[in-house]
């Protein structure tokens, strides 16, 4: 039985080089390392969330990952306790994986995602933001406009055809990405007051929604996963939120 | 300090880049608007107030309106735009009613069409149903696999094979035109009422008016407590009566919240024992009247109105035997059915039955007010008549100020509706002017309609799931009719939890091929389905219009968008058409907003003369424009716009207005030239056709009058040995009663109702001591049907041998001890049919005891949105690292 998700249409923001040309990525490396690495950092990691959280697993894409081993290392800056867990959860798994995912191993998968995020029913770990910022605990909450407007007011909204939340854990962090990713094409065209405002962006929303909440969703998702991928992703998002918000500085 | 700092390598990024890459890039889900500016909200404080529905079947009305802000719901409203008083009380909305915007938000909802992991055609390990995992899929392929079963199932085995009991006019139209289906039969609330109304001439709704009804002096409240199962105007009614100097006395086991309200005096009788009762105060009145020195029997009315009291008012062609007097008196079988008699059995001292017979045969003004759950106890199928006898005979009925109301639907508030529209409290309904489909397999009617008795081709509603696991049910004449159910189709309703004997039904779930649930939650009937489809609420259609009480007309508009991936019934019953080859227009002839339209054009108020009905709205040309619908002007009492933005309209009433009306009266007044629809044209006391009905259904025999059979699973089923009074394995007594946290099934999901309102089993302290049981404790409640734990709360509101547990609470079954830890109470209530095949849920049988295992997880903490964890599971030293800022940290580093 083939299983739906949302379309995954691309944001074509006509700067596709930062994540396509990868001498652009040396060069800059070279002129600001600790900079350009950290945002860089953060816009990969972020975007792998996105699309990691968001969706049902998707096998060709997760075989990708395994083929470029890329749990090997995680690309953040500073290394916190929680990262190295999800290294370790998610690394384990790539090397009980390594030689492609098998059916049996997709199903569990996709049975651990539809029963953490998906339902029916109660769900472990809601991932929704109002869900744990409400106090109705509530889904379509005025968090979930507050985020939307977010989106909007940087000219994005929902890919998808039907009425979805927009505080999906999987979109605040692609939303993460999608600032990350702005902030280093200012930088690369030294636009000094577009980063700033980009920075001040980053550390308003870190601070208003994802540090809010993700820490203990994250809990969620590593108490109640029954497979290391997503245990593992667990422990990677809430290191990444960790490790963003320590570096502007934030506190929820 | 765990600190560590990796120097990120070139070649990690470049790969994680790939992925992100690969995933199609950076903001997966978003996408680039360019006029998302445009769409930004106007922000806080800046909404607008919208007519909200509220359609969960408490029978009570409540009009709701919801404040939208940036199209997010943010607080609930209620009736408060006219003046609120006596004449036009507000339409306030209740608890539940408040509660709306949480439960229809809650993360619980079903979002997407799910199939069982396990399923495959044919059933796929079925005894896997209520414990597999799920696997979401798109709306075509769960509606190409619905289709699929249903034609598998009906070129293999028939459409009777579709077990598809009361599911609305929707979803049965499709199938209606494909064929048909079985489906049920049976009322659930009003118990042995329904073939009372519709044989005895005693109707329904049968109140007064409550301009008459406030001027009662005397009300006798009877198993019945609107305050919780249909708060709203019932209760306001009794309270303008009390304020006038009314005096109130309460028959129940349960001294409840309308009687600490109103009462002055509390009976406490047992559940089932009510006839016992009554039948004592007739004899009470019997003996003790005399015409002369000490009338209290309205003689003249028995004798020109009703059947069967007396030996002379017998119907022609009637055993003369059959008679109440003889049987009350004992004159033929030598065993007079006194109060001493009847306190036996109710519980209730011989002086206190005679004091209330005396009282309300004396008092010219008696309100008799009762409920359908007196009557749903098993072999109560003569009960109303025992009812009527008592209301007649102390010269109650057709008389002002005077009247036996039954059920609090609709408000204790009877006669002509003052405003017509849709009486749609159910959850699903359809086009009104559409033309009628019916089910071939239920003697033509109308497919997925409330079928109320026994109808070729359906089974009784105690049998539904007995018949999937019998393979036979009780048919019309008696006789059992074998029936093969392959598939059960569940939409809007909840027949695993709200019907008896829950673990039959589960087991029954897991017996057939598939099972389909259409519904916005997971309930019992979809934790136990094969494919769930999830449906809007009426807040994500395009309205609804429907009656309040008898003077309200509510229409509520749209308030948000559908949830996540929801449809409307409507739209799933056409893609189901088109699958099975049927014109898509039997299910949706015209839009749902036509519709809508449509019934506000129809929706009529009636005339200050009392007699004509007038058209409601003013429409316009430019309004049939504006809504963008199709219709002809005309001329009403208000313009369709402000119809459409109040949401709510009140007919202006005032004493000794012509919208007066007394039950009965004409009849009362004149019965030859005002016949009721009975075989004598009177009220029959002796009612030949009900008993036929039950005769011939043949789960029992009873007599055409009112006669106490000891219930299946009584009182008197307590015993081992009833006359020496030795207890048997079943001791107490359960009533099954109706609770403030829900409406039926519905509500009880959302976890403010669950923290507001708790749901315990209740019992005596009489009971409890010996039994080593304080309130708080954790009890395991069993009967010979199943076992549930509950917190308990010893309260001597109940009285001593009977026990509560409220009604409605979802199933939560521990597979490994076969214990609902839900506190459903339909695990501990049997499926078997008695008389007319009413359902008897207030006669149950059970023993209690201390529970010891492991404790009972609060209702708060399992409902189905999770609580927030306070504090995240991580030891202390690595959150003090972890939030320390990042300059600290370097320095470690």
């Amino acid at each position: 039985m083939s299983v739906c998700c949302s379309p995954a249409e691309p944001i074509l923001f006509g700067r596709k080089q930062i994540l396509g040309d990868n001498t652009g990525m040396e060069k800059r490396r070279g002129k600001n390392m600790d900079w350009v690495v950290q945002f860089e950092g953060q816009m990969v990691v972020c975007g792998l969330l996105a699309k990691a959280l968001y969706g049902m697993p998707d096998r060709d894409w997760l075989n990708g990952l395994l083929q470029d081993r890329i749990f090997d290392t995680i690309p953040l800056g500073r290394t916190l306790p929680e990262l190295t867990t999800a290294r370790e959860l998610l690394s384990g798994w790539a090397d009980i994986e390594s030689n492609g995912i098998d059916d049996a191993t997709f199903i569990n998968l996709r049975d651990d995602y539809t029963r953490l995020f998906v339902g029916p029913g109660e769900l472990p770990a809601p991932p929704w933001e109002s869900v744990y910022t409400n106090k109705d605990r509530a889904v379509f909450q005025r968090e979930t406009v507050s985020v939307k407007n977010w989106y909007l007011r940087f000219d994005l909204v929902l890919a998808s055809e039907y009425n979805e939340p927009a505080d999906h854990i999987g979109l605040e962090f692609g939303f993460l990405a999608h600032l990350a990713e702005l902030t280093i094409a200012a930088s690369d065209i030294r636009d000094g007051a577009e980063v700033k405002r980009l920075i001040h962006a980053q550390r308003g929303f870190l601070s208003q929604h994802l540090l809010k909440w993700a820490p203990r969703w994250a809990d969620d998702v590593a108490n109640n996963a029954r497979t290391d991928f997503y245990r593992g992703l667990g422990w990677l998002a809430r290191g990444t939120v960790m490790e963003a918000s320590s570096f502007f500085d934030t506190e929820a | 300090m765990t600190v560590e700092t990796t120097v990120t390598s070139k070649s990690s990024i470049e790969a994680w880049a790939a992925a992100v890459r690969n995933a199609g890039g950076i903001g997966y889900g978003l996408r680039k608007e360019p006029r998302s500016k445009s769409l930004l909200g106007p922000g806080g404080g800046k909404g607008k107030w919208i007519p909200a529905d509220c359609w969960p079947d408490c029978g009570s009305k409540g009009f709701n309106k919801a404040y939208v802000e940036d199209g997010v719901v943010v607080r609930m409203g209620t009736d408060d735009a006219i003046e609120d008083s006596w004449n036009t009380p507000q339409l306030r909305a209740c608890a539940r009613g408040q509660s709306l915007r949480m439960w229809l938000l809650g993360a619980d909802r079903l979002k997407y069409p799910m199939i069982r992991k396990n399923w495959e055609p044919g059933g796929g390990k079925k005894e896997l149903r209520g414990k597999d995992e799920w696997v979401r899929i798109s709306w075509d392929e769960a509606l190409d696999i619905l289709a699929n079963e249903l034609k598998r199932v009906k070129e293999s085995y028939g459409n009777e094979s579709i077990l598809a009991p009361w599911i609305g006019t929707i979803t049965a139209r499709a199938l209606g035109a494909y064929g048909g289906f079985t489906d049920q039969w049976g009322g659930h609330s009003t118990g042995s009422w329904l073939p009372a109304h519709f044989f005895t001439g005693f109707g329904y709704p049968n109140w007064n008016d409550r301009f008459d009804m406030v001027e009662t002096k005397l009300f006798l409240m009877w198993g019945t407590n609107p305050v919780w199962s249909q708060a709203g105007l019932p209760a306001y009614t009794y309270h303008q009566a009390k304020k006038n100097g009314a005096r109130f006395v309460a028959v129940d086991p349960f001294y409840n919240p309308t009687y600490e309200m109103l009462t002055d005096e509390w009976l406490p009788v047992r559940p089932g024992t009510d006839q016992a009762m009554i039948l004592g105060m007739i004899h009470t009145l019997l003996v003790e009247d005399d015409p002369e020195t000490n009338p209290l029997i309205d003689w003249d009315f028995l004798n020109r109105c009703t059947v069967g009291f007396d030996r002379d008012h017998v119907p022609e062609e009637a055993d003369p035997d059959d008679n109440l007097m003889d049987y009350v008196l004992g004159n033929n079988d030598g065993m007079p059915r006194d109060a001493e008699w009847a306190s036996k059995i109710c519980g209730l001292p011989p002086e206190r039955i005679k004091w209330l017979a005396r009282l309300i045969a004396k008092e010219e003004h008696v309100a008799i007010c009762t409920s359908g759950g007196v009557a749903r106890a098993n072999n109560a199928d003569t009960l109303p008549q025992a009812f009527l006898a008592l209301a007649a005979m102390t010269g109650h009925l057709g008389k002002p100020h005077s009247q036996l109301g039954v059920h609090h639907h609709f408000g204790t508030n009877g006669g002509p509706q003052l405003v017509q529209g849709q009486n749609s409290r159910s959850y699903v309904n359809s086009h009104l002017r559409a033309e009628p489909v019916l089910n071939p397999l239920a003697e033509n009617q109308l497919a997925g309609g409330f079928i109320l008795l026994p109808t070729k081709g359906c089974v009784n509603i105690n049998q539904i799931h007995t018949c999937v696991l019998e393979g036979k049910y009780r048919g019309v004449d008696g006789n059992d009719v074998p029936l093969d159910v392959r598939m059960i189709y569940h939409a809007h309703g909840s027949r695993v939890n709200q019907l008896p004997n829950t673990l039959e039904a589960i087991e029954a779930h897991r017996k057939v091929e598939f099972v389909v649930t259409q519904n916005m939650f997971m309930n019992p009937d979809a934790i136990y389905s094969d494919l769930v489809l999830p449906v809007t609420s009426r807040w994500e259609r395009d309205g609804n219009v429907c009656i309040g009480y008898r003077e309200q007309l509510l229409w509520h508009s749209k308030i948000m968008e559908p949830y996540f991936e929801c449809k409307d019934d409507l739209w799933i019953g056409v893609e189901l058409c088109k699958r099975l080859g049927i014109d898509p227009k039997i299910v949706e002839p015209w839009p749902w907003k036509q519709e809508i339209f449509n019934q506000v054009a129809d929706a009529k108020v009636m005339g200050d003369d009392g007699k004509t009905l007038e058209p409601l709205v003013t429409i316009t040309e430019d309004d049939l424009k504006e809504f963008d619908v199709e219709g002809e002007p005309q001329q009403g009492r208000i313009t369709v716009k402000e119809f459409k933005e109040k949401g709510i309209y009140h007919i202006p009433r005032e004493a000794g207005d012509n919208h007066g009306f007394v039950f009965l009266k004409d009849f009362r007044d004149d019965p030859e030239a005002n016949p009721l629809q009975t075989q004598s044209g009177k009220l029959e006391i002796h009612c030949q056709r009900l008993a036929n009905m039950v005769n011939t259904l043949g789960w029992d025999k009873i007599r055409p009058i009112p006669t106490y059979e000891p219930p299946v699973e009584g009182y008197e089923a307590t015993f081992s040995d009833y006359e020496n009074g030795v207890k048997g394995e079943y001791p107490l007594q359960l009533y099954n009663i109706h609770m403030p946290r829900r409406a039926h099934g519905f509500f009880d999901n959302a976890t403010v109702m669950r923290e507001l309102f708790p749901h315990e089993f209740i019992m005596n302290p009489i009971d409890a001591e010996p039994r080593n049981i304080k309130s708080g404790d954790t009890v395991l409640v069993r009967s010979q049907w199943g076992k549930v734990i509950r917190t308990v709360w010893v309260t001597p509101l109940v009285m001593p041998g009977v026990t509560i547990l409220g009604q409605g609470s979802r199933v939560d079954l521990d597979e490994e001890t076969g214990i609902d830890m839900g506190g459903c109470a339909n695990v501990l209530k049997g499926s078997q049919p008695t008389g007319g095949g009413h359902i008897g849920w207030n006669t149950v049988i059970i023993e209690v005891e201390k529970w010891t295992g492991a404790a009972l997880r609060s209702d708060v903490e399992t409902a189905h949105v999770i609580p927030l964890s306070p504090n995240p599971p991580l030891e202390d030293e690595l959150v003090r690292a972890v939030r320390q800022p990042v300059r600290q940290r370097e320095q470690v580093g």
